[in-house]
């Protein structure tokens, strides 16, 4: 027992790798929000007024609405108007190549381990980085726009395909769905948007980074990616952000829309300043994300590994709305230290033979509180519809916390549901096998930990799944004795 | 009175000064905070208590029942006549009607406390914040307390909860049970009602497993028409104490169980089986909330649910692991069948847990009739019609083994083969 707390100890002092600040010019407005913060946002994207007034009706909708308090996170409450809602970096208005940008901001990601230029020719990936709320590079942009695919950010839409932009933005997530969607959609500042046109499938796996760089401003990127008939995409998001000792508030959208035929595999890698030992600290994951399969055999797939953030609060989902229509949610939420998780899915089966699969794998260690909830609803008209859910939860510690709380509510009886949750520890045999075999504990816990994930894992893009292993062997290092 | 002109009529169904009994004041007070629950509630969001508020409701029911009309009951029901049997009118205890023994006593009290360990523990699901919890205790007054001695043999007894009146009512039966140490009982619960106009029961029971106690335990609501139910059940369980509970409830308008379970000390079993059968419109909602507090306890969920028509079915058991009660085994398995395109069911499984050397598990499924198994048995010459009616015989008769007490089992899997249609 005092060998495990030791080794508890070792693993909470190991400081934030990806703690550090970048020094560049901001361009901020004063804290708080009102109307004037919204037209000041507006009038410095040079929106046009369908904008404006979408962020208006939401901002007028989120002053109506209270604050949710069903969730099994806590945290001190939030002072919406003691923060920026707008934060620029100066010199990063009109850059179009890569030498133009600030020299500091490329040092940032190459701190992170994002070689922009490395990774454009090693990995194939394009990378559409973000910093704070402006998307400040672009690349593979050429490429793709030949094969008429629209990766951009989302305010560079707004400007040059304001008709598609009308035509879905808040289509999947309205603008008065809730509270932090509604203040989303009042102050969103940048995102990314992606368009596949008909029948294209998207050569290479989109990637953006996200990261929260100034003190006290909240991040509200927004998400929009639509797959015409038939097309196909697979978009990346990995975020981590420098070490602060407020907690930081993040509450994006992410909307989806499928049309017939088509698919979109959205995969996420979530590494944000998790607090220190103390629970001091860290980033608040407050994100509504949600995908509506609209179109017959369209698919919708995420995919996430969540091991940072003080608070992850989210409930990516699906809407399946076309017949033979398919979802899967597949998770891992790590918790360590102080840190805190309520996640899951949605899914809303509507269409005929709809399809859903959960898989959520759930690790609570140190003082972690870990819950997973769901909601499988199978509405009258989705007959012929099947649900699988396999919530597992793995307990390292006897001071962490693992939940589960699904909701199932079906209403025709030619669908079949099956949920299952287990809950357990890392058993002792399995350890003393790998000990046998002269591999230490340490290694053994970190071995069994990535099999158990292994099935999530596998669902990621090939240099995410190193990542994602890594970071969860990094987070979890010696954490049981 | 309506349900919701209840907490209007406060004062006047209840003056201060009544009786100094704190736990009744407190009700009072939790009354006049509180509405009637909604769906806005977690614990009522699928339950909807909209068809009883329509109802104008008396709360004094006339006990209109003598030696005679019992004598008849226990000839037309199923009832095990080699069992004490105790009815209840109305929520009163017939004093006269049963034989005294050695190994048990009843008498009616003033209410007693809350067990401390329902208190506090699960914030949300507490019977602290019950509304019906607390609309009994101010309504019922007094209790009836059921002590089944220490040491003494083996014992059924029969609680028949019997509702008559020629008007709309409202009754409160309250019923505490302590089983001292080294009992061994078979207790069940009867409900009967011989009234033509709507009842509303509104129960409350508290039952105690002192150390070593044996509980064999039934709650039975079978064809109870005209009649809703609510029945909160708290059960405490003390060291090395065993409970099995045993559910069935069929053809019945509105059903409420909320079984909250307390392992109070270590080496605690509990086995909870229930089947429930929805017809026409009924709505049955089980809820369960099991609190592993101490080491070394077990417990085993067993419910299965048939919802024919438009019968709705609501299942939300919740399991609870407190930080030290390592080595603790919680199962539970649910399973349904919906037999109608308008019938539905909500279920919500729950895990809560703080200990990490437990093992639990919940599973769920929810289909209609397996097309293979219907096959194997259409290939072998069964009708459709036949072979529908095995299977769903077959899903009920699982739970009903497990029904220990040879003389409650019987009737109910006659009812069930007599009442099965597809």
């Amino acid at each position: 027992m005092a060998e495990q707390n030791n080794l508890i100890e070792e693993i909470t002092k190991s400081e934030y790798k990806y703690g550090f600040v970048s020094n560049i010019d901001q361009d901020i407005t004063p804290k708080g929000l009102s109307e004037e913060v919204i037209h000041f946002i507006s009038q410095k994207k040079n929106e046009p007024d369908f904008v404006l007034q979408f962020r208006l009706k939401a901002y007028r909708a989120w002053q109506k609405m209270k604050e949710p308090t069903w969730q099994k996170v806590h945290f001190p409450p939030i002072d919406y108007q003691d923060m920026h809602y707008y934060a620029a970096p100066k010199s990063s208005s009109k850059t179009k190549t890569l030498a133009e940008i600030d020299p500091e901001i490329l040092d940032t990601y190459q701190k992170l381990g994002i070689p922009l230029e490395e990774q454009k020719v090693l990995a194939g990936v394009a990378v559409d980085a973000i910093l704070d709320s402006v998307s400040v590079a672009t690349t593979f942009k050429e490429k793709l726009q030949d094969l008429g695919i629209i990766f951009c950010p989302i305010s560079e839409a707004i400007q040059d395909y304001p008709e598609l932009v009308k035509q879905y933005l808040g289509s999947v997530v309205p603008y008065s769905d809730n509270y932090f969607a509604a203040l989303n959609s009042a102050v969103f500042t940048d995102g990314s948007f992606v368009y596949i046109p008909k029948g294209v499938r998207c050569p290479i796996e989109l990637s953006t980074y996200f990261r929260i760089n100034a003190a006290q401003t909240g991040q509200f990127e927004r998400t929009l990616i639509i797959a015409d008939e038939g097309s196909y995409v697979s978009y990346l998001e990995g975020c981590t952000a420098p070490m602060r000792d407020e907690n930081q508030l993040h509450a994006a959208i992410v909307e989806l829309y499928t049309h017939k035929d088509a698919e979109i595999k959205y995969s996420t890698v979530q590494n944000w300043y998790p607090g220190d030992k103390e629970g001091r600290g860290g980033i608040y994951n407050f994100v509504t994300k949600r995908g509506l399969c609209a179109g017959d055999n369209s698919k919708i797939s995420w995919t996430q590994v969540e091991t940072g953030s003080a608070i992850t609060w989210k409930y990516p989902s699906c809407i399946l709305k076309g017949d033979n229509s398919i979802g899967e949610f597949y998770s891992v939420a790590l918790t360590n230290n102080y840190q805190q998780a309520d996640t899951g899915t949605k899914m809303y089966h509507i269409g005929k033979n709809t399809r859903s699969r959960i898989v959520s794998k759930g690790i609570s260690a140190g003082k972690g509180d870990n819950s997973y909830r769901g909601l499988v609803r199978i509405s009258k008209s989705a007959e012929n519809s099947r649900n699988y859910t396999q919530c597992d939860s793995l307990l390292i510690g006897d001071q962490c916390g693992a939940h589960t709380f699904p909701y199932i509510e079906i209403e025709n009886k030619s669908s079949i549901v099956e949920h299952e949750a287990t809950t357990s520890k890392i058993s002792d045999e399995s350890i003393f096998y790998l000990n046998q075999r002269g591999i230490s504990t340490e290694d053994a816990v970190g071995l069994i930990v990535n099999g158990y994930a292994r099935e999530v894992i596998k669902q990621l893009p090939m240099e995410f799944a190193v990542e994602a292993q890594r970071l969860l062997s990094l987070s979890l290092e010696g954490s049981v004795g | 009175m309506k349900l919701n002109e209840i907490q209007e009529n406060l004062n006047f169904l209840y003056k201060d000064g009544d009786s100094n009994e704190r736990n009744i004041l407190e009700s009072v007070d939790f009354l006049k905070n509180n509405k009637v629950p909604n769906s806005k509630i977690e614990l009522w969001k699928y339950t909807s208590l909209s068809s009883l508020q329509g109802i104008d409701f008396s709360l004094d029911a006339k006990e209109e029942l003598n030696q005679l009309s019992i004598t008849k009951i226990l000839q037309d029901k199923d009832i095990p006549l080699n069992s004490i049997i105790i009815p209840i009118a109305n929520g009163k205890l017939m004093n006269n009607s049963f034989e005294a023994d050695d190994r048990f006593s009843i008498e009616i009290r003033e209410i007693e406390k809350l067990n401390e360990y329902a208190k506090n523990y699960h914030p949300l699901q507490s019977v602290e914040f019950d509304y019906f919890y607390h609309l009994n205790t101010v309504l019922a007054q007094k209790e009836i307390h059921l002590q089944i001695h220490k040491n003494s043999d083996p014992i059924q007894i029969v609680l028949l909860f019997i509702s008559q009146s020629d008007r709309n009512s409202f009754i409160s039966p309250r019923v505490r049970i302590e089983l001292e140490e080294n009992s061994n009982a078979k207790i069940a619960y009867k409900f009967i009602n011989l009234s033509e106009s709507e009842i509303l029961s509104n129960l409350f029971s508290e039952i105690v497993l002192k150390q070593n106690a044996i509980l064999d335990f039934y709650v039975i609501e079978d064809g109870l028409e005209n009649f809703q139910a609510i029945n909160n059940i708290n059960i405490v369980q003390e060291r090395d104490s065993k409970l099995t509970s045993n559910s069935f409830t069929n053809n019945t308008k509105f059903i409420r169980n909320f079984l909250r379970l307390y392992f109070t000390d270590e080496n605690c079993e509990a086995i909870l089986n229930g089947l429930f059968i929805g017809n026409n419109k009924d709505l049955i909602d089980n809820h369960i909330l099991i609190e592993h507090i101490k080491p070394n306890c077990h417990s085993n969920q067993l419910y299965k649910g048939i919802l024919n028509d438009s019968s709705i079915g609501i299942f939300n058991g919740a399991i609870l692991v407190h930080p030290n009660a390592q080595k603790t085994n919680a199962f539970q398995t649910n399973r349904n069948i919906l037999t109608s395109d308008l019938a539905k069911i909500y279920t919500k499984p729950e895990l809560e847990i703080y200990a990490d050397d437990v093992k639990c598990s919940h599973g769920e499924a929810t289909g209609f009739i397996d097309d293979e198994m219907l096959f194997y048995l259409r290939s072998r010459g069964i009708s459709e019609e036949n072979a529908k009616k095995l299977l769903l015989q077959a899903f009920a008769v699982d739970v009903l083994n497990k029904f220990q007490w040879v003389e409650i089992k019987e009737p109910i899997e006659s009812h069930i083969s007599a009442n099965l249609e597809v």
